[in-house]
């Protein structure tokens, strides 16, 4: 019996009838046409699907779409800034050539902003750690790991740049 | 297929009464998935979504012991603190689970329930003497020795049963995890070692092995135990308590993944690291916490 699910997938609301046996990457790619997220092995044993369900990454493909009703999901889809152009992460992978065929990239690239998420500037161990859920059979991982180093500065430069100038009452505590 | 997310206890019970043996606990997810075969036999089956149920939720002290809901994940687990406190042993096969992706999604009750030989979590809660709570229609609740659950191969619970929670004993212990796996991330154990124990001096005391991956359920390495207590803790008592945990508590069997000889040495080697190790690792859980 299909089972009505409310989805908010990078921001926007979907009303979907869903079969309970289907998975959320069954969903995103199949009934939203979002297929930027990719389907590598389907059993929870390469990354490629990864996407963030309220902010903790996933297995999409593990993951009971039911299970995502009236819960927040962001895909790859989401990492563009409002011009289209591509945000800090998937800009630094196309500048230190983080991907080659590039299949892997989706789930790496968001397996990457749950960690900066939770920790703006990591060291590289901390992020091998972060994406040792995520297999690439190209580039070897070097590329990779540079690439999430290099959007870490660029996103803490930028945070540095656009802080707001203290407000009036803390200046004239100081 | 149908499906349902119960908001209590009660309500669960009753679907699963209802449906009975086309009935499926939905924690996380990660092992049901592959469980379900599309097609009519599919069709039958009910979901039973308890992600509502707050009862199953949450870890709290309750009393002399740690109460883990059934729905805590591995990653719930790693960044509590009073789990990192009151159950190290646990938050360390917890970390050791999977990866990321899993652990935000994968959950104590599932890792116990789906009964996988090398369930990183269910080694660690034997070695604790964990009590589970079980609720079914016909009792409304009852505590069972995680050994007993475990005692037998999958499935764990009778159909209509659901685990509510597990508890552990809090008292001062050390405690090791040792794992071999072919791969970090993505295999199970090949097999792991989940130890804690007292040491009073350089004295064993309330020592507790527990084995996933050396045999057909994860098991206490009640031998090795026996032989060690009350002995002094050196590298000729952890090789021998080795020795003993291979030869009379691993029951390896030979699967794709590895023989049941090497398992068997695995079981040898771990032991003996993860005693080793508990000579210089920190005191935990201090009685005064
Ligand atoms: C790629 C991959 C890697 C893995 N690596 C590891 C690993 O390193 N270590 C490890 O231990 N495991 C591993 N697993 C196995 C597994 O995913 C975990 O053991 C996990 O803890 C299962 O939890 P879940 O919440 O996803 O369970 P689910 O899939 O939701 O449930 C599993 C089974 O238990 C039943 N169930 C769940 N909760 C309850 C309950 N409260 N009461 C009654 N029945 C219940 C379900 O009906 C089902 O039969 C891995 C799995 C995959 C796919
Ligand atoms: S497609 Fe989901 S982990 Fe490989
Ligand atoms: S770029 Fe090809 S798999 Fe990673």
């Amino acid at each position: 019996m299909m089972q009505p699910v409310n989805l908010m997938v990078n921001g926007t609301p979907y009303e979907l009838l869903v079969h309970p046996s289907r998975s959320l990457l069954q969903v995103l790619r199949d009934d939203l046409h979002l297929t930027g997220t990719k389907e590598g092995c389907g059993t929870g044993y390469c990354g490629a699907c990864t996407v963030l369900v309220e902010d903790a990454a996933v297995n999409a493909c593990l993951y009971f779409a039911v299970d995502a009703d009236h819960r927040h999901v962001r895909t790859i889809e989401a990492m563009r800034a409002p011009d289209g152009s591509p945000q800090a992460l998937p800009a630094a992978f196309i500048e230190c050539s983080g991907l080659q065929c590039g299949y892997c990239t989706p789930g790496m690239i968001m397996s990457a902003a749950a960690l900066l998420a939770s920790d703006p500037s990591p060291a590289e161990d901390d992020v091998r750690s972060a994406l040792s859920g995520n297999i690439c059979r190209c580039t070897g991982y070097q590329s990779i790991v540079a690439s999430v180093m290099l959007a870490a500065a660029r996103m803490a430069q930028h945070e540095r740049q656009t802080q707001p100038e203290p407000s009036p009452r803390s200046r004239s505590r100081a | 297929m149908l499906y349902f997310e119960p908001n209590f206890v009660d309500e669960a019970l009753v679907l699963l009464d209802r449906f009975g043996p086309d009935a499926r606990v939905l924690a996380g997810g990660t092992r049901l998935r592959f469980a379900l075969h599309p097609g009519d036999e599919a069709e039958k089956i009910a979901l039973v979504n308890v992600k509502r149920i707050s009862d199953m939720r949450g870890i709290q002290r309750a009393g002399a012991f740690l109460r883990v809901g059934a729905l805590a994940t591995a990653a719930a687990l790693t960044a509590d603190e009073q789990a990192r406190t009151f159950a190290p042993l646990l938050v360390r096969a917890a970390e050791s689970l999977g990866a990321v992706q899993l652990r935000n999604v994968a959950t104590v009750g599932g890792n116990i329930c789906s009964g996988d030989p090398a369930s990183d979590l269910s080694a660690a809660l034997l070695a604790y003497d964990a009590r589970c709570e079980v609720a079914s229609s016909q009792e409304q609740s009852r505590i069972v020795a995680i050994e007993q659950l475990l005692s037998k191969r999958a499935p764990i619970l009778a159909s209509g049963e659901l685990l509510v929670a597990v508890e552990i004993p809090i008292g001062e212990h050390r405690c090791a995890y040792e794992k071999v796996m072919t791969r970090r991330a993505f295999e199970m154990a090949l097999v792991a070692v989940a130890a804690r124990c007292r040491l009073e001096g350089d004295t064993l005391n309330d020592v507790h092995i527990a084995l996933a991956g050396a045999g057909e359920t994860p098991l206490r390495a009640a031998g090795a135990e026996a032989w060690l207590r009350g002995r002094r803790l050196d590298e000729a008592t952890a090789t021998e308590a080795g020795r003993v945990a291979a030869v009379h508590d691993a029951k390896p069997v030979t699967d794709h993944r590895a023989g049941a000889e090497y398992r068997r040495h695995l079981v040898s080697v771990l032991t003996q690291r993860a005693l080793l190790s508990m000579s210089s690792s920190p005191t935990s859980a201090r009685s005064n916490l």
